[in-house]
């Protein structure tokens, strides 16, 4: 009752020319917060032009047949100019200068039934009307009658002013360069233009981009016009030569050079939104739901409807974004702006509107406000401070939870949640129904809070895998949408091998670089290539692809890679030398490439074709970066289905194409021909790989030369992925996750060894996660989602991002044995919380450090114990383990390993409360081995020439120093407020002096690592040999240190 | 540094006193007094720092050196007077290439003996000079752990006393009445450092620094 109680005060009030905003609505019912206001016309908007000079803004009122003008001071409106025309206001066109504003009325093109609008009646006169808002006149001059045209109606459709003085206006049947100070029009000799709209009267709820259909737009610059409408059959621009035929049409008008061209454009669903809107040279432009530029249809928003009335796009130059809503028609599609990086559409952010845009979009010279068409009028978007609104996000987008046959205690983890405003913002979190074992420190709250997360890995202990928890978050005072976080929770046995390494998103392509010490992985979300350094993995640089890329291609020379995308008409190449983009592949329009192989003479790439067949397969000179559609395949058709695969062989002598119907096909590249097709099985999927020239693998079938199937390997589901390495494969597969994936090395015929991983890899039931708005998704059944390691083992994408098998991953492995615990500052005895270095053999089957704090529990697939007290691990290795004990062992007490290899025996061991270590790692100029005494004047080493003096405070680094108050937690970093201070306060002396121990406690954010400050009496012996030493409790530790007073 | 320009005020005001008290002692006696003004360049040959795995030469670098002197002549040829001298010294440590630098400065007070080779009525007086006195060596750079050739020796910020006997021979020239300009050179000659310049363990620094000073200098004589 409410909303219609409004509406009609919002009628009353706007009849007499009053304000109605709608916010004042929206305040009324608890509802998620939304970005920008909306200004209630009544009635529908069909076109918008800007006077900044004015501080107005003039909304083509269709129905209404008058032009509302709306104050940008204060989005008000004001007093509507009448039209006196008989048709509907259609489109707005303010000139440069700011004197002109041209209307178009849509003539009167009636029809007895609702279509498009082919004959105009013998009184009906198409006009434009000329306002001249410096001398406040009006002239209706009537639209002149093409010099071609006979029957054909003259309706203007979109009207449009660039930087010149001339307005460039679209009729249904001419162009015409409107010059309104002298009245003048002249048309445009080519090209010639058919171009439909949609007959009056229209059935209730039709709207007018629904009956214009048209739509224009300028450069930033002003010196490119663009108009898309809904064309038939534009004429080449010889106008002898008939183009392309298509329903589209999109004109770019060039002011300077006078140069118009058109372009036809054949699409489905209709290039919806029925907007253009170009960046500012007019390089590229978004036209509906399609981004072009000079090399094609470069993007695409991968879930259109090609409703021409929902949604609207602007591209703001300045910030390199587009703001558009296209509607994606998924369940209740609620009305959001995506925020996108212009050139290839990712999607950055999602705001939540307070209702749908429908139609143009205008930003402010100064690119602050965007005014746009909407349901009620126009919706106002100040986005010049889009940063300053609220928007709940999270720091991380997945956190995972490693259990560890060493502890049953709970795991933490920690979720940032912020305000990207930096402000203070409602949220709160949720699980699904029925999940155990997890729980939050809070479950709302306001930002910015640090939620810390406890698992419980015994409610996950039977898995031996990954399971995935996703958590929603949810704000009312937030205007951005944020994404799903993935709590990822790993449960293993101890011969379970891998190490995993978090990686977020959609990662659907895997590829080593050996040469370059690379890795690179294709994430799908982004649109971007991951590169990482082959041994640390650590982010080296991100290369941007297409919209949605699906597969990575690499030439024979190894210099350039190549990257197919599933809502591009290109596939971007990289130099992979500079890490920098080059040229892309311009595909045939409508063709969308997924998969590329590359010969030793030529490339192929299997397209997602738009219209029919589904599915072809490309030829690409790379030379002139240009792929052409192949009229066959040698005898064959060519006719594949879009989610085929491309593989060439090692020897590049050899393509191999498996198909999802069960179908194979075989290039041989010395003869250049196509020489083998069978189809002996169904369906097809899974991993897939050109072996040798003479053997061939899909779907765990293997094919030879003929591509007659020669027999399956085992244990290899449609789901796994395969390597070839030397004579033999690894495959690895997913039983049914989150159960662990089973590894195995392989001949031809047999299972030579095999073990199960930490965890599953990547399958297509694992990728493939509802739609997140106008983000794309495309996973293809076949995958190929290992690659070798720069040390000799192998990666696969895995359900956390991928996992690391070492070297030799499958050998048997030894029992390890336990030679020598110490502490690691001198080598001495070890105290609780001591940092404390193992030394033995077969310690660890792989070398592994910490990334940070806390320090995990398990790390290189092993974990260890002190009287069954894990310990918290820094860096293992075979025959070393650098750990803290933790602070509950005390007295006698037993060191036990679990490895994959086994247990090892339990190590004797006696920890007193404290034994002081001081750290002698230290290395300054042409000494080594200093111990960690700093003096504070310099904050440097105290050394032969840099020796201590009077009233000199000194900083000594030790270990050792035992329990702490407040009590220390092993493993975590020392918190800086309060202190951790030692329970016994060590005594310090230099010579015969005694020193004034002010502090000794841990370190702020270090783990097992003490400080004492001490201060020198000012009366102190000179000397270069002087006994400092230091005392705790029965410990004590002296240096010889110089001394120099004064 | 604020105990070390303590010493430097200490010495002026001893020659305050000095100024004060000396021409009521010459009109008193009928000797001649005098006192100048000296500026002038300090030249150090190096000292060799020896380790078992090589040698270093370090000392003082060659800089300026700025002063004053007291003096009476209490017979026809033979004279004596107190001298003052702040020598720019920064001390450097140099082997194979490398070499470090450390900020540092040298305060010399000595008392020595002139003879003349001419009368006081001459206008061109050659003379030769001996003597004795101490050397307030004063390291002032920042230390640092990482100092380069530290197998060596360390260059500290510390001070150090020297005994130290100066001789030197030089030549006065007596303009108008009262006026004296002097041409003289120095050579200061202490034990090697310790303190301020200390030979790392293991190495040995021996020997005596020589420190010679070439000044002019304008007196007046009452």
């Amino acid at each position: 009752m409410i909303p219609e109680l409004f509406r009609k005060i919002a009628l009353k009030k706007m009849r007499a020319g009053f304000v109605t905003v709608l916010p004042v609505l929206l305040s009324l019912p608890a509802a998620a917060a939304t970005f920008g206001t909306v200004v209630v016309i009544g009635g529908h908007a069909s076109d918008i032009a800007l006077d900044e000079q004015r501080s107005r803004l003039y909304i083509a009122n269709f129905a209404g047949r008058r032009i509302d003008v709306m104050s940008t001071t204060d989005n008000t409106l004001r007093t509507p100019i009448s039209m006196t025309t008989v048709g509907e206001s259609g489109s707005l066109a303010l000139s440069p200068d700011g004197r002109y504003l041209l209307v178009t009325n849509y003539a009167d093109c009636p029809a007895t039934t609702p279509g498009p609008c082919t004959s105009l009646t013998s009184s009906a006169t198409p006009q434009l009307t000329i306002l001249d808002l410096q001398a406040n006149l009006r002239t209706v001059f009537p639209i002149p009658q093409p010099a071609t045209a006979t029957t054909t109606p003259r309706v203007p459709l979109a009207v449009e002013f660039g930087a010149g003085s001339q307005a460039l206006l679209l009729t249904s049947s001419a162009i015409f360069l409107v010059d309104p100070q002298s009245a003048s029009f002249v048309q445009l000799p080519n090209p010639q233009v058919t171009v439909t709209s949609t007959a009056l009267p229209v059935p209730f709820a039709d709207f007018p981009p629904q009956i214009l259909q048209a739509s224009s737009g300028v450069s930033g610059d002003g010196q490119t016009i663009f108009v898309l409408a809904q064309g038939t059959q534009p004429q080449a621009a010889t106008g002898t030569t008939p183009a392309t035929p298509g329903n589209q049409l999109l004109l770019s008008y060039n002011i300077p050079s006078g140069f118009i061209s058109a372009i036809s454009i054949t699409s489905a669903p209709a290039l919806g939104p029925r907007v253009v809107s170009a960046n500012f040279d007019g390089s590229a432009v978004l036209a509906g739901w399609s981004l072009l530029s000079q090399y094609g249809l470069v993007a695409q928003f991968p879930y259109p409807t090609g409703v021409l009335n929902l949604g609207g796009h602007a591209w703001d130059y300045s910030r390199n974004l587009i703001y558009a809503q296209v509607p994606t028609g998924g369940p209740g599609d609620p009305p959001v702006l995506h925020v996108l990086d212009s050139d290839n559409l990712t999607v950055r952010e999602r705001i939540q509107l307070p209702e749908n845009l429908g139609g143009r979009s205008v930003l402010s010279s100064d690119l602050n406000t965007l005014y746009a068409i909407s349901d009620s009028g126009v919706t106002v978007l100040p986005v010049g401070s889009l940063a300053s609104a609220h928007r709940v996000s999270t720091r991380e987008e997945q956190v995972l939870f490693q259990a560890t046959s060493c502890d049953n205690s709970s795991i933490a983890g920690t979720l940032n949640v912020a305000d990207l405003s930096g402000g203070h913002t409602d949220f709160t979190l949720s699980v699904p129904t029925g999940t155990k074992g997890v729980t939050f420190s809070q479950l709302s709250g306001t930002t910015p809070a640090q939620i810390a997360i406890h698992v419980d890995p015994t409610a996950f202990h039977t898995l031996t895998g990954t399971a995935v928890v996703p958590v929603t978050i949810q704000s009312d005072g937030s205007i951005g949408i944020p994404n799903t976080v993935r709590l990822l929770i790993n449960t293993k046995d101890p011969d379970q091998r891998g190490l995993i390494h978090n990686l977020p998103g959609t990662i659907v392509d895997l590829a080593a670089d050996p040469s370059r010490g690379r890795v690179y992985a294709l994430r799908q979300d982004r649109n971007q290539v991951l590169v990482m350094d082959g041994r640390t993995f650590g982010p080296l640089a991100s290369l941007r692809t297409g919209n949605t890329p699906t597969k990575m291609a690499f030439t024979r020379d190894g210099h350039f890679m190549i990257v197919g995308n599933d809502n591009s008409q290109i596939a971007n190449v990289y130099d992979l030398d500079t890490l920098q983009p080059s040229q892309p592949i311009v595909f045939p329009g409508g063709h969308y490439p997924h998969s590329i192989a590359v010969s030793n003479s030529t490339m192929f790439a299997i397209v997602r074709n738009a219209g029919a067949p589904a599915g072809l397969i490309d030829q690409i000179d790379f030379a002139n970066r240009v792929a052409t559609q192949l009229d066959t395949l040698g005898i064959y058709i060519n006719n594949v289905p879009p989610d085929s695969i491309l593989a060439a062989s090692p020897s590049g002598n050899s393509i191999f194409t498996a198909m999802s119907n069960g179908t194979v096909l075989l290039y041989d590249d010395t003869y250049g021909a196509f020489e083998a097709s069978r189809k002996d099985l169904t369906s097809l999927a899974g991993a897939y790989a050109a072996i040798s020239d003479d053997f061939f693998m899909a779907g765990g079938q293997l094919f030879n030369r003929s591509l007659v199937p020669i027999g399956g390997l085992p244990n290899t589901s449609a789901a796994s992925s395969i390597l070839i390495s030397g004579n033999t494969f690894v495959t690895v597969n997913a039983d049914s996750p989150p159960a662990p994936g089973v590894v195995e090395r392989v001949s031809t015929a047999s299972a030579l060894r095999h073990i199960r991983s930490i965890e599953a890899p990547e399958a297509k039931g694992i990728l493939a996660t509802p739609a997140v708005g106008q983000i794309g998704q495309t996973i293809l059944p076949f995958l190929q989602t290992m690659a070798p390691s720069n040390n000799g083992g192998v990666l696969y994408l895995s359900i956390s991002g991928f996992t690391e098998l070492p070297a030799g991953f499958d050998q048997p492995l030894p029992v390890p044995i336990i030679r020598r615990l110490v502490n690691s500052a001198d080598g001495g005895t070890v105290a609780p919380g001591s940092l404390i270095t193992i030394t033995g053999s077969g310690l660890a089957p792989t070398t592994d450090s910490a990334q940070g704090l806390p320090l995990p529990k398990a790390l290189g697939e092993i974990c260890a114990t002190a009287n069954n007290v894990a310990l918290p691990l820094i860096q293992v290795s075979s025959d070393q383990i650098d750990a803290q004990l933790p602070y509950e062992v005390t007295g006698a007490a037993n060191l036990v390993i679990d490895a994959p290899g086994g247990k090892s025996a339990a190590f004797h061991f006696t920890a007193p409360a404290t034994a002081v270590a001081v750290f002698q790692s230290g290395q300054a100029g042409d000494f080594s081995g200093l111990p960690l005494i700093y003096r504070a004047i310099n904050n440097q080493l105290v050394d032969f020439t840099n020796p201590i003096h009077p009233d000199d405070t000194l900083f000594i680094i030790a270990t050792g120093l035992g329990q702490t108050s407040p009590a220390a937690v092993s493993g975590a970093a020392a918190p800086s407020d309060p202190i951790e201070a030692a329970l016994a306060l060590p005594t310090v002396t230099l010579g015969s002096a005694a020193l004034d121990v002010q502090a000794a406690g841990l370190v702020p954010g270090m783990v097992g690592i003490y400080q004492i400050n001490a201060v020198v009496p000012h009366s102190i012996p000179s000397g270069s040999q002087v006994a400092l030493n230091i005392q705790q409790n029965t410990t004590s530790k002296t240096f010889m240190v110089r001394v120099v007073n004064p | 540094m604020i105990k070390i320009g303590g010493t430097v005020k200490r010495f002026k005001r001893i020659y305050i006193y000095a100024a004060l008290l000396g021409p009521l002692a010459a009109a008193a006696s009928g000797q001649e007094w005098y006192a100048g003004a000296i500026g002038g360049f300090g030249y150090a040959p190096s000292l060799t720092v020896t380790s078992p795995s090589g040698s270093a030469n370090t000392g003082l670098s060659n800089s300026y050196a700025l002063g004053a002197y007291l003096g009476e002549e209490m017979y026809n040829r033979w004279g004596g007077e107190v001298r003052y001298l702040y020598r720019q010294s920064d001390l450097k440590l140099e082997s194979g290439g490398t070499s470090v630098h450390f900020a540092g400065h040298n305060n010399l007070i000595n008392g020595d003996f002139l003879y003349h080779f001419r009368p006081r009525e001459s206008t061109v007086r050659p003379f030769i000079a001996f003597g004795a006195g101490m050397e307030f060596l004063t390291g002032t750079g920042a230390e640092s752990a990482s100092q380069p050739l530290g197998k060596f020796a360390a260059l500290t910020n510390t001070r150090e006393t020297l005994p130290a006997g100066d001789v030197g021979a030089g030549v006065k020239a007596n303009f108008r009445k009262s006026w004296q300009f002097r041409a003289e050179v120095r050579d200061y000659i202490s034990p090697a450092p310790h303190k301020v310049i200390a030979a790392a363990p293991g190495t040995s620094l021996t020997g005596w620094l020589n420190d010679i000073i070439v000044t002019g200098s304008i007196g007046y004589r009452w």
